[in-house]
């Protein structure tokens, strides 16, 4: 009876709440299609596209069961945009920009955002920037005019300014002091040239410092503040027109500009510049390639996702677990307008190590996984993809990345059926075409690492042609 | 049809409010092991959780770090999954993410796997758990993991700073509040000691099994039963007592000076309740941390938005061995020794009428209150937070917490502030680079206290282990620990 009841009750809830655990696949197809072509269109039917009166687009995705909102406000302009010796605007701009606005001197932001304990930040990324407010629906009335104040008519006030920047000045000589993360910054020097769109190093920020102030702040401002770059994302259980009309209010003043896109070419390789090492005694030595990959929208994206998923997996078997040479080593795939795979590991061992990474590379290069191990592989997708709609800030945040990316949130909820129609052949195909031309990274005693070592590992996965 | 829609959301709704504020349920199944759900259906997945009253805190001095080594075993081989390749096979095969940690009081293994996989879910986790092989050579291969992990947490600029910080206040069972252990007992494990672990901590009587997310409770507990049944508690097992730690010790200081560090820490260190022993006192404390945290408040005001420090803030970590209170600033090497003296001499005022108020105290309450909200929206964390709260304090402190927390007052938060640290001994301590130490006349004092409470944690031996040799079977290359 009990039982029955429950069921009962779940029947309901899902009636009611549109869950997507409602149209999980049955467990006869499960095996081959986690993600059922219903849980997609369920997700699709939730989420609309509206414009405001000056034609910015905003995404609400209703999540009817909840009273937590998400707000997130994208602006397409990143690092990239940026010309060297502006680089160094892109964080301070994020970090100065939510501490007063018009009508909201910092004493009123402090005392709203402790009262209503809202979730307001911002960061500056590669290619875009991107401003979450999370709150609960009965202060959105509060908080909505406030993140608006905030994002288009910021105070950057001089002792903002000043203190926001004395902040960013220790972070940046802080850099080094984190050999994991630092490690990506020595890989970088190399791997994105002077002059590049992504390039940033925490020396070259520091020196850009120097030469900037409030003035160019809020210029930069004026320059991203614009109705063609902007995108909004909304995750809430409120009636979508409410939403918009709020919207309106808050943001629909903003003017378009047709400001220019930065183009980004992929870095280029040069063995003869694709090493470079730091020299710090070090219980274990950081090490981190890069290698170029396609960008987002190329039609094998998804495709290099599932490769790298797959090279991610084999590294750990091989160097971790087989060879017990490192705690800590994975593959990952960046994906911007041009894409970069990386490899990371520490380890006491560095000789043997590189040299198991290269026997991964060759075995992934030549090996063709059969379907039933490809399934397998791409099981795990179905897992991540769920996940990231578990809470309402990953979910705008993944609707919000495919909007400035694609223009479409369609495409974020499609990645499944994409993911299903990758072959054997595409990996071993794109195995074979990407994993080259290696850039290393190294941070280690010097008694501890030999320069050959890498030189080799390069010269070895070098691209033939 | 429009009726029998109505009369069922009335029956929803009279279901939720039976269910009063307690989110999750628990039941206590006859081998003793506590079965934790928390049903949500918003995505379909499942997270299991299994946790036990375990760590550093159930360790001997022989066996520091053995507890975080035999986490890293429990994702190899079983007696269902005899080696790292099957295991790994299922892995891929239910679309499992997965991973593991340790502390000074509680051990969690956690996967998260989409929910039409329960059943498969629960039993890959019985298995693991209770027919671990924890085989000699697989043991070998995965202490050189370990020892890495360990070579990891050595390289970062405060790995000897907070060993020191430890060592200090808990004398000879510091070892018992460091869960990473030491590399020369790493080095040395044996399966014995393992096996020896697993029965007096990994026993259903000690741990929790807690599922998260999309499932129908009357089918976990079923499945549970089915899965873990013969999972036993050894006769006469008790739960290990761990020894008291010595008194905290009188007021004293340090300095460290690292090369590499930029910015300077500066920490002073109370003794805090325990949280089994003394509930009352926590909650005073929390309020506390969070109203020294109110941006509109006068400590934020005066060490963090002034510039003074990049931050500045009190912390109270809830534990049921010890209870660290920490008050702690990062700033800019040339104001070290004007914050250092600032953040002692702030703690008088604290104690002051009108240095908080009553809006604070509503804000920092109706902060907890949502943050418990927020919380949880995400099952697959939500849950794993619950295998903490149930490990170190019980549920029922869980429960009761957001009560407990209205209850406090102002005058409760002065009282806390003037029993566990107004005039309370301390342990004060500076993190700094040489040259910053020299630019504002500071004096590293730590050799010498390194020498006495650091020496163990220098192990040649752990360089000279030999090169593990590539086994038929394969393991994961997620990261547990």
């Amino acid at each position: 009876m009990k039982y029955q009841w429950l069921n009962l009750s779940l029947a309901i809830k899902c009636l009611l709440s549109g869950a997507l655990s409602c149209v999980t696949a049955p467990l006869a197809v499960a095996a081959e299609q986690l993600v059922s072509d219903a849980s997609i269109k369920i997700q699709k039917d939730l989420t609309s596209r509206h414009h405001l009166k000056n034609g910015m687009s905003v995404i609400v995705r209703q999540i009817p069961d909840s009273d937590i909102v998400q707000l997130g406000v994208t602006f397409s302009s990143g690092l990239k945009d940026l010309s060297p010796g502006r680089k160094v605007l892109n964080e301070w701009l994020w970090t100065a920009l939510p501490m007063a606005g018009k009508g909201y001197p910092k004493r009123k932001v402090y005392q709203l955002t402790e009262q209503y304990s809202l979730d307001l930040a911002c960061s500056g990324g590669i290619e875009y920037a991107a401003c979450g407010l999370g709150t609960l629906n009965e202060y959105w009335p509060k908080a909505l005019p406030l993140m608006a104040a905030l994002l288009t008519e910021p105070s950057f006030t001089p002792e903002d300014v000043a203190l926001t920047r004395e902040r960013i000045e220790a972070e940046l000589k802080d850099t080094p002091s984190n050999p994991g993360s630092y490690v990506n910054e020595i890989v970088n020097s190399i791997f994105y040239r002077p002059g590049h769109p992504y390039r940033l190093n925490h020396d070259e920020a520091l020196k850009e410092l120097d030469g900037l102030g409030r003035d160019d702040l809020i210029k930069l401002h004026k320059e991203i503040l614009t109705a063609d770059k902007l995108h909004i994302v909304v995750v809430t259980s409120m009636p979508a027109a409410k939403v918009v009309a709020d919207l309106n209010q808050a943001f629909g003043g903003v003017k378009a500009s047709n400001a220019p896109v930065v183009e980004v070419t992929a870095p280029e390789f040069d063995a003869a510049k694709a090493y470079a090492f730091y020299d710090r005694e070090l219980p274990t030595a950081y090490i981190r390639m890069k290698m170029n990959a396609p960008g987002i929208h190329d039609e094998d994206s998804v495709a290099m996702r599932l490769l790298y998923e797959i090279l991610s997996e084999e590294l750990g078997e091989e160097i971790r677990t087989k060879r017990s040479l490192s705690y800590a080593v994975h593959a990952f795939l960046i994906e911007y307008n041009i894409g970069v795979g990386v490899i990371n590991v520490s380890t006491s061992k560095p000789e043997a190590t590189l040299a198991a990474i290269q026997d991964v590379l060759s075995t992934v290069k030549s090996k063709t996984y059969s379907d039933e191990e490809l399934a397998e592989f791409k099981r795990g997708f179905a897992t991540s993809y769920y996940l990231t709609q578990e809470t309402h800030a990953s979910l705008a945040g993944a609707l919000a990345a495919s909007e400035v990316f694609y223009g479409d949130f369609n495409e974020y909820y499609d990645m499944p059926r994409r993911l299903d129609k990758v072959t054997p052949a595409d990996i071993k195909r794109l195995a074979n075409k990407w994993l080259s031309n290696l850039r290393i990274g190294v941070i280690a005693g010097r008694q501890q690492f030999k320069d050959e070592w890498a030189l080799d590992l390069i010269k070895q996965t070098a691209a033939k042609d | 049809m429009v009726r029998l829609l109505a009369l069922m959301m009335m029956l929803l709704s009279v279901s939720a409010e039976a269910a009063g504020s307690k989110a999750y349920s628990t039941q206590t199944m006859d081998t003793g092991l506590t079965l934790v759900g928390f049903e949500s259906h918003k995505v379909p997945l499942v997270t299991i959780v299994l946790a036990a009253k375990a760590g550093a805190m159930t360790e001997t001095a022989d066996s520091n770090g053995l507890t975080h080594l035999w986490e890293h075993m429990f994702f190899k081989g079983n007696q269902r999954l005899p080696n790292q390749e099957a295991f790994n096979k299922r892995i891929r095969q239910l679309g499992i993410t997965y991973n593991g940690d340790t502390s000074a009081e509680k051990v969690r293994y956690f996967i998260t796997l989409p929910s039409v996989y329960l059943e498969e879910g629960l039993q890959f986790m019985a298995d693991a758990i209770a027919t671990p092989l924890l085989e000699q050579s697989e043991m070998e291969r995965e202490r050189r993991v370990v020892l890495n992990e360990y070579e990891r947490n050595a390289a970062q600029p405060a790995f000897d700073f907070m060993n020191l910080q430890r060592n200090m206040i808990y004398g000879p069972l510091g070892y018992r509040r460091d869960p990473l252990g030491l590399a020369p007992i790493i080095s040395n494990a044996t399966r014995e000691q393992l096996l020896r672990i697993k029965d007096q901590v990994f026993v259903p009587a000690n741990c929790a099994l807690l599922v998260g997310g999309d499932f129908v409770p009357a089918d976990l507990a079923k499945l549970a039963k089915k899965h873990f049944a013969n999972w036993r508690t050894p006769e006469g097992w008790k739960p290990l007592q761990p020894p008291a730690f010595p008194r905290f010790p009188a007021t004293t200081s340090f300095v460290m000076t690292r090369p590499i560090v930029q910015n300077v820490r500066i920490q002073s260190t109370f003794d805090g309740p325990k949280v089994r022993q003394q509930p009352k006192e926590t909650y005073p404390l929390d309020v506390l941390a969070n109203l020294l945290e109110h941006r509109g408040g006068k400590f934020y005001q005066k060490f963090v938005d002034s510039g003074l420090a990049f931050e500045a803030g009190f912390s109270y970590y809830t534990q049921s061995q010890a209870g660290e209170i920490d008050v702690y600033a990062t700033a800019a090497p040339k104001r070290a020794k004007e914050v250092q003296k600032k953040l002692l001499a702030e703690i008088k005022e604290w104690v002051k009428p009108g240095y908080f108020n009553a809006a604070q105290l509503v804000d920092v309450k109706r902060k907890m209150t949502i943050h418990r909200k927020r919380e949880q929206n995400s099952p697959t964390e939500f849950i794993k937070e619950l295998a903490f709260w149930w490990a170190v304090t019980g549920l029922d402190y869980y429960d009761s917490y957001l009560t407990n927390i209205d209850k406090v007052k102002l005058k409760d938060v002065q009282a806390s502030v003037k029993t566990w640290v107004l005039n309370a001994p301390h342990l004060d301590s500076v993190l700094l680079s040489p040259e910053d130490a020299r630019a504002v006349g500071l004096k590293d004092t730590s050799p010498p206290l390194a020498k006495k409470y650091l020496e163990m944690y220098k192990d040649p031996a752990t360089k000279e282990l030999p090169a593990a040799t590539a086994p038929e079977n394969s393991a994961s290359p997620a990261s547990p620990g």
